[in-house]
């Protein structure tokens, strides 16, 4: 049998939208002369201008406990994917097959009258999910108790927060016992505790159920998913193990290696300078000596100096060195607010400070900072310093930084 | 329950039969008529609760709030009945055949409203629905059909006026009735059947919903229902024509004056009803779920 533990299959699935309505309304009007009389369709193709594959060419096969995870940018077809697979809309290209009752959670709360009770509500919407009133009244309590909402049962939904309603539409979904779940971003429901509720409950569905979902929380994505797929500009970028996805995913996020420059830059500016309040302004790492570098070992000393002319009295300096990976992870920073003592510069005065970093800590990477002066919350400088390429010490390191530690064996 | 490839409809009756769907372009394309109509059935029987709660949840919305409660939704469908009954009462408007004028008047106004809530209800529901359709999957047959529950529900409300009025007035039945009764399902056949159709339409082409809006607004005054329509002249030609005239006219004279005095466009329009409501089903099953999302 085709679907022995098979319950999704697509292959090459395809769909096609215009940025232009009148795009698609003139495909429906040709469309539906040609059903009038009988004719076929012709097939949807984006050869007119502002037309685009949505999706195209999407393959891949669900089985029976399954959960496959989908990730990408705003954009890149997840949503538009997940209603084709919920039936909800008609492929333009390729085919689905799936065995089995599906129900999808796409937008929990569509189908709902914020002017009818809770009570009320759960009946339109479990006639919406094609359930008779008997399957709804067998699941009426358990949705209830779920929700957490019998005090509140037969007050309108109007009367309800946004987190209440979002409670009481996903119980009504999953308390359905469907083979096949599509969930689009709605893990994110109610207060930190009903959330665990919620994927409490996913858990034991998937016992019984498989689950397409999509979101943008690779947190969920990797506690639920046993495979993901990534999808880019409607075209799957890759499908496989969830850890991978995940890093595709963030370096598309990110961007490509010509706008990691472009996000450091992002990071480190704004850039300031008010050459009214202080002038000559050098700042630089350096070595013992004081000779500018731009690369350290891990674990020797690191020196940082800092000079400028001061026009104005600055009552309360304050110097910050703040310091990000160039993948953007903020590791730390050095400030004169965390030293015992306060400085203050005199008008028309210059002035040097040297930082000094015992035993650098930072494991093999490039380094990017900044250097903010400022005079309390005032800022009269910011400028980014060189980039700092830390050298490994020991060829083996983990995580960001290597603390000064020390085994002992106790007796 | 294994659904054909060319169907969408899903096992989602919770009858513990695993169904298989297959979703593809060409999915419905190869559907009669036939095969139409009844995937819009079995969509409505899938939904059949949601019907009737659409149905109640519609019609509470009807009065909800309100003083006079449900009574407002006896009131308000028999209002313009009554007024159109009052003026042939008061002579104010011709009289018909040989049938009294308020009894007349208030059948062909009953008809006429059930006929045009035929031909918009579909049209307004597919666009005010069709983005909820893509949000809930629920078919939009079925909102449909609610609504036409709602146009029952008046026509009834209606019906027992002009029921009431001719038992006041004298006004016996002849033996055709029992045809009337085949020739207003024929009706709604017809205009159901046109109202599907341009329910599509509509959406790939708005203009549909304005140009009907004004025709079905003041068609009334071109369709025997509140003034006969000449026997001579250019205007005669609607009696034919227009199948509003001829299925609500025959109607009428089916009921009150016997089957001898029923013009022959009344029987030909009478026979197309199954015809169009076949032609609109098909259009509206295969068209369906391309429209969705398109406003």
């Amino acid at each position: 049998m085709l679907f022995d533990d098979l319950v999704l299959d697509v292959n090459g699935l395809g769909k096609v939208y215009s940025r232009r309505v009148e795009n698609e309304r003139a495909r429906l009007r040709s469309a539906f002369w040609r059903v009038l009389f009988r004719m076929t369709p012709r097939a949807i193709t984006p050869e007119d201008q502002g037309d685009f594959w949505a999706l195209k060419d999407i393959s891949f096969k669900l089985r029976r406990g399954d959960a496959l995870g989908i990730i990408g940018l705003n954009g890149s077809g997840k949503t538009s994917l997940l209603r084709i697979l919920a039936g909800q809309v008609v492929p333009d290209a390729g085919q689905m097959t799936l065995a089995g009752k599906s129900a999808a959670m796409i937008d929990l709360t569509a189908g709902f009258n914020p002017i009818q009770s809770a009570r009320d509500n759960i009946y339109l919407r479990g006639a919406a999910l094609g359930w008779s009133r008997t399957q709804i009244e067998d699941r009426f309590d358990d949705i209830v108790e779920f929700s957490e909402l019998e005090d509140a049962i037969e007050a309108p939904v109007a009367s309800f927060s946004s987190g209440m309603v979002m409670r009481l539409a996903f119980s009504i979904m999953v308390i359905a016992d469907p083979d096949l779940l599509f969930i689009d971003e709605v893990l994110a429901v109610g207060d930190f505790r009903f959330r665990q509720k919620c994927l409490g409950r996913l858990r034991e569905l998937r016992r019984q159920s498989s689950f397409v979902m999509v979101s943008h929380s690779m947190g969920d994505i990797k506690a639920f998913c046993s495979e993901v797929l990534v999808l880019h500009k409607g075209r799957m970028v890759f499908k496989g193990a969830p850890d991978e996805a995940v890093e595709i995913y963030q370096s598309l996020e990110f961007g490509e290696p010509e706008s990691d420059r472009k996000r450091i830059e992002s990071i480190l500016t704004p850039q300031f300078e008010n050459s009214d309040t202080i002038t000559d302004v050098r700042h630089f790492w350096c070595d013992e000596s004081g000779h500018p570098i731009d690369s350290v070992t891990a674990g020797e000393t690191l020196f940082f100096k800092l000079s400028f002319r001061s026009k104005i009295d600055i009552r309360r300096l304050v110097i910050g060195v703040p310091v990000w990976t160039e993948k953007g992870e903020y590791v730390t920073g050095f400030s004169t607010e965390l030293g015992a003592e306060s400085y203050s510069v005199a008008s028309d005065t210059s002035v040097s400070f040297c930082l000094e970093v015992p035993h650098v800590a930072f494991n093999e990477g490039v380094y990017v900072s900044n250097i903010g002066i400022m005079d309390g919350l005032e800022f009269l400088y910011r400028r980014a310093n060189v980039a700092l390429r830390v050298k490994p010490r020991h060829p083996l390191t983990w995580g960001l930084v290597t603390l000064a530690h020390e085994w002992r064996r106790v007796e | 329950m294994i659904s054909r490839n060319s169907s969408s409809v899903r096992s989602n009756d919770g009858d513990g039969s695993v169904g298989v769907t297959v979703h593809r372009p060409e999915n419905r394309l190869d559907a009669s008529a036939l095969d139409a109509l009844r995937g819009l059935i079995a969509e409505v029987r899938l939904y059949r609760y949601h019907v009737v709660v659409a149905f109640l949840r519609d019609f509470r919305a009807g009065y909800t709030g309100t003083g006079l409660g449900v009574f407002w939704n006896i009131l308000l469908p028999l209002m313009p009945i009554g007024v159109y009954a009052l003026l042939a009462t008061l002579r104010i408007v011709p009289a018909f055949d040989e049938t009294a004028a308020p009894v007349a008047i208030s059948f062909n106004a009953t008809l006429w409203f059930f006929f045009v809530g035929c031909v918009q209800m579909p049209i307004s529901v597919a666009r005010s629905r069709n983005s909820e359709a893509l949000k809930t999957a629920v078919p939009l047959i079925v909102p449909i059909v609610a609504g036409f529950g709602q146009l029952m529900f008046e026509g009834l409300v209606r019906l027992i006026l002009v029921v009431a009025l001719a038992l006041i007035l004298r006004e016996s039945p002849v033996w055709s009735s029992a045809l009337c009764l085949l020739s207003v399902v024929s009706g709604v056949m017809l205009f159901f059947g046109l109202g599907l159709t341009l329910a599509i339409l509509n959406i790939a082409a708005p203009d549909v919903q304005k140009v009907t809006g004004p025709i079905l607004g003041y068609g009334i005054f071109l369709s025997g229902v509140i003034f006969p329509l000449p026997e001579s002249g250019s205007l005669a030609i609607l009696h034919d024509l227009n199948p509003f005239a001829a299925v609500i006219t025959g109607s009428r004279l089916l009921a009150f004056a016997g089957v001898e005095s029923v013009a022959h466009a009344f029987w030909v329009w009478t026979l197309m009803g199954p015809l169009l409501l076949l032609i609109g089903a098909r259009v509206f099953f295969i068209m369906e779920r391309r429209i969705r999302g398109v406003v």
